[in-house]
């Protein structure tokens, strides 16, 4: 149940192998954001938050969690959501990596409860052996 | 070998428009595009930076509020059936101009987008 980008968007990455690479690839994206949402970064911020926002409202009768960051009051809550909705990104950003099989990662430490904070970059280089660049680097690495 | 290189949303700005970004991080981005546009690096971003990101800060509790799931069954002869099951944003305004124009960037210089979690 995804929700993809539309072409006149942007173009969508395809495995120059084709579709059963890229089935592979996304297995291992799938993969990865399972492993993302254990350690309660990434989507799982915003189901979090969805899921305790429809509980405080009192709703009884199913509903998605997208539905419950709706019910968000104020200022502050609207801008917890916002910042949820920031993580998912990264954390979808991370898995999507991990799955395609990318070189590098080039991407901002946030700190925090985040899949980019510092405790999560170390795992993420411990267990799925990621490499994080700075733009210098990458730059010096290009100019090499 | 090109390097394949993924980019998150607060970074891709400063390799799509070099020349906004502060001195430092503008030759740096500036180094990094030429590498992207000749093909010593293949630049990536999630998909999520335009389905979600793309969604103004300000709006997004509204649009995600309306978030449904959608079904359609379609038939193209007696014995056949398709159903599609998905979800739509709701009240979802286009691209903010500006946004849209580094989505487009990117794909202007070769980057493409990757395929993100079913969530």
């Amino acid at each position: 149940m995804g929700l993809h980008v539309r072409r006149e968007d942007c173009l969508l990455f395809e495995p120059p192998s084709g579709k059963l690479e890229l089935l592979r690839c996304m297995d291992r994206v799938n993969e990865m954001a399972t492993k993302i949402a254990e350690r309660e970064v990434g989507h799982s911020v915003a189901v979090r938050l969805g899921l305790q926002f429809s509980e405080r409202a009192g709703i009884t009768a199913p509903e998605l969690y997208l539905q419950g960051l709706g019910r968000a009051q104020g200022k502050s809550e609207s801008k917890l959501v916002a910042a949820a909705i920031g993580e998912w990104a990264d954390g979808d950003s991370i898995a999507a990596h991990f799955g395609f099989g990318i070189d590098l990662f080039r991407g901002e430490d946030y700190g925090g409860n985040s899949v980019l904070s510092r405790d999560s970059r170390n795992w993420l280089i411990e267990n799925f052996n990621f490499r994080f660049v700075t733009l210098k680097e990458l730059a010096e690495m290009v100019a090499s | 070998m090109a390097l394949t290189v993924t980019f998150d949303t607060n970074t891709l700005a400063s390799v799509i428009s070099p020349q906004a970004a502060q001195r430092d991080t503008g030759m740096s981005g500036a180094a990094v595009r030429t590498a992207i546009q000749d093909g010593r690096i293949l630049g990536f971003f999630c998909e999520t930076l335009v389905t979600l990101e793309g969604i103004e800060t300000k709006d997004r509790v509204d649009i995600l509020g309306n978030t449904r799931v959608i079904s359609e069954a379609t038939s193209t002869d007696r014995n056949a059936i398709t159903l599609t099951v998905g979800i739509r944003h709701h009240h979802r305004n286009p691209l903010e101009p500006r946004f849209q124009e580094r989505v487009q960037g990117a794909s202007a210089i070769g980057m493409r987008a990757l395929m993100a979690p079913p969530e």
